[in-house]
């Protein structure tokens, strides 16, 4: 029998023992939270290369490296995949002059400390070409390096004008550019009569890039337009109260985001809350199906999200757009997000097929082919074309618009819709 | 006042999501000593089941929370039963190291089965605000009515019924409690499953106003542990009451200030008052 009296000596000795117990766990949390903080997106998902150097014979080896997670996995992924898909199209086809590609699988997690690694390690496995630099931060870190060390640095979805602008000789990029992206939205502003404008962007280098070239496109265009409010919000963030509310008290009517897709799920959101009915223009960043679904499903707001594919219509004799992504999704191997997928995947295709004409795989001998290779055609974007000056393969940038939770719009200007349902 | 008449509406209601998280804290640690490292990627796991019934199989929101929850319920069983019952006599340390071990498993799993991509969950109700100056939408009243609906009917079943009583007991002693019949083990257990139930609806509730992806679960701990350590740990009523208080003010310096400042908000505010009170706002009261 324990008497009442023992149960309360041991229930004293056990809130004793808690109180050190507690602040060992609070130690300890302490500890963890430092840790998990600092160790965000440092998750890997690589795989090494086990061989050494390119050598004539062997194997061409190329350097993959993706935003597998972070705050880019969103395209990241399909980007990898696609650009992968194309790759595994020339290998079964007999490679590049009867060598085959041997493409790492590497994941820099939206982060550029893990990019840099990834980078290294890539180098240290023989690779003097790479592939992926998705994610502004990243990207430029490593189009720096690989400038420095002589590398091919082809980005097959970043819109970061630094890689092309100033000029760069070892750095590639494909998509759109921050900068063109913006002359585009305010194009696109100006034909809705569009005035007073508020930008909310990322708190990063993507964002920080959007911000520049968005004023630099509001002041060349004139016309009275200006940029009223700027605001700035977590790249991660899962709330944008704040954010969209000050949009609102300043007067805008119209908002740009500058964001990829986990803030720009939060503006969406938080504009169909608060009840901010005036048009959102989104730069290429957020430009895949979690923000397209959101818009037509959960916050049907009126919405305008600048698409990788950048619908060349008839003057280049091929599909527009969505007809386009419809048509092509399939190839590669992408159900859900054709847009950045379809880009990374002829962007390979033009690399690929310029290393066919190239002396060698070396980078001076690639860069060179690049400059020669006739333009590339392909189904959904304008050829893809590369001259000694300047390393865009694209120069043009148009728009998916929704309204009441339907795709209405393809285009630049209000007035000329291309869409066809 | 206007402008943050909305930021203390938005948090309150992301409060209200972390209070319940926390107090399932608190609950398994009240129970089994346990600080439970999981509880983000429970709230994650309800979220891709959610997706999953919602999505994939086509069922409707109700019979999904159900399906859900008691998944999650089963797992936090499983959690007792597999992880912490071999580590029952091992030190804190070696749990806590067991828990944040498996939290990584569980982000690996989520990654592989459901991608790395991020997910907007089907919106259970209009997102659309119906409160004017809070901005409450149709979703954040039932957020807030069934948080305070589960919490209230915690507080009984731990204060009004024999289960209740098997569990504080345990808490307060186990040595004891075994000697007069109660089987701490089977107390260990339901207090998981009960946990890992709470952690889950308040994800399947919260995710749709945010976006599911693996990584959010991490976030979803850290602030649940903050707000325990606010609150007191062992305080059922701290953890409530630090649940809001970080929602709140997270909402309030995200409206005054420039974005980016509201990762540190819990952290800091956790620092402030533990400078005041080691113990938190409450003693630990089971």
């Amino acid at each position: 029998m324990v008497s009442k009296q023992a149960i309360e000596v041991e229930s004293v000795q056990q809130v004793q023992t808690r109180g050190s117990r507690w602040c060992r766990v609070f130690s300890l949390g302490t500890v963890v939270a430092v840790i998990a903080t600092g160790a965000t997106g440092c998750g890997s998902n690589s795989s090494d290369s086990s061989t050494g150097p390119s050598s004539s014979d062997g194997p061409i080896k190329m350097a993959g490296i993706w935003d597998y997670t972070g705050a880019d996995a969103e395209a990241g992924i399909v980007v990898a995949k696609a650009a992968k898909a194309k790759v595994a199209e020339v290998n079964a086809s007999g490679g590049i002059n009867d060598r085959k590609i041997d493409l790492t699988d590497q994941d820099d997690a939206s982060d550029p400390a893990k990019g840099v690694l990834e980078y290294r390690k890539a180098r240290d496995g023989g690779a003097e070409l790479i592939m992926g630099l998705s994610y502004t931060p990243v990207a430029t870190t490593q189009c720096e390096l690989a400038q420095k060390d002589h590398v091919l640095a082809f980005s097959n979805a970043s819109t970061a004008t630094a890689l092309t602008d100033p000029f760069k000789q070892y750095c590639y990029a494909n998509t759109p550019t921050a900068d063109i992206n913006a002359q585009e939205i305010v194009k696109l502003l100006t034909s809705m009569g569009k005035k007073r404008i508020a930008l909310v962007s990322q708190s990063d280098g993507y964002g920080e890039q959007t911000v520049s070239a968005l004023e630099k496109a509001v002041e060349a265009a004139g016309g009275g337009m200006e940029i009223v409010t700027k605001q700035t919000i977590a790249a991660d963030a899962t709330d944008a109260t704040s954010q969209i509310g000050r949009v609102k008290s300043s007067g805008a009517d119209a908002v740009v985001i500058g964001v990829l897709t986990p803030a720009a799920t939060a503006l969406i959101k938080a504009a169909y809350q608060q009840r901010l009915d005036v048009p959102m223009v989104s730069f290429g960043g957020a430009f895949t199906p979690t923000t397209a679904k959101l818009v037509q499903t959960s916050a049907p707001i009126e919405f305008y999200l600048s698409s990788p594919g950048t619908c060349p219509q008839s003057q280049y004799g091929i599909k527009c757009g969505q007809d386009a992504m419809k048509a092509l999704r399939a190839k590669p191997g992408s159900t859900d997000v054709p847009g950045f997928a379809l880009l990374s995947y002829y962007a390979t295709g033009a690399l690929l097929s310029a290393m066919q004409q190239a002396k060698s795989p070396a980078p001076d001998d690639v860069i060179a082919a690049l400059s020669a290779a006739a333009p590339y055609q392909n189904d959904f974007t304008p050829p893809i074309k590369y001259t000694d000056a300047d390393h865009r393969g694209i120069h043009e940038q148009f728009f998916e618009g929704y309204k009441d939770g339907k795709l209405y719009f393809f285009g630049n200007d209000i007035a000329k819709n291309t869409y066809t349902p | 006042l206007s402008d943050v008449v909305p930021a203390i509406g938005s948090g309150l209601v992301d409060g209200m999501i972390i209070a319940m998280v926390a107090v399932s804290f608190t609950l398994i640690y009240n129970a089994t000593g346990v600080v439970n490292f999981t509880n983000g990627q429970l709230m994650v796991l309800g979220g891709y089941l959610s997706w999953w019934l919602q999505v994939d199989v086509g069922l409707p929101f109700i019979p999904t929370v159900v399906i859900a929850v008691g998944i999650s319920a089963f797992v936090g069983f499983l959690i007792d039963r597999v992880v912490i019952g071999p580590l029952r006599d091992s030190s804190l340390l070696v749990q806590v190291t067991g828990l944040i071990a498996l939290a990584s498993v569980m982000d690996g799993v989520f990654r592989k089965v459901f991608g790395a991509e991020s997910r907007n969950l089907p919106a259970y109700l209009s997102l659309r605000s119906v409160v004017p100056g809070l901005n409450w939408s149709a979703t954040d009243l039932v957020i807030i009515g069934v948080t305070l609906v589960v919490i209230a009917a915690l507080m009984v079943v731990l204060y009004r019924t024999p289960t209740g009583s098997y569990m504080r007991a345990a808490a307060d002693n186990p040595l004891a409690a075994g000697l007069v019949g109660v089987n701490p083990n089977r107390v260990a257990y339901g207090t998981w499953a009960l946990g890992a139930a709470m952690a889950s609806l308040a994800g399947v509730l919260i995710l749709p106003r945010l976006l599911l992806s693996s990584s959010i679960g991490l976030t979803l701990t850290l602030l649940s542990f903050a707000a325990v350590v606010l609150g007191g740990f062992g305080s059922l009523i701290g953890a409530i009451v630090g649940g809001l208080l970080i929602g709140v003010v997270q909402a309030v310096v995200a409206r005054q200030f420039e974005g980016g400042w509201e990762p540190l908000v819990s952290l800091v505010l956790m620092m402030v008052v533990l400078t005041a009170r080691p113990s938190g706002l409450f003693r630990a009261a089971t």
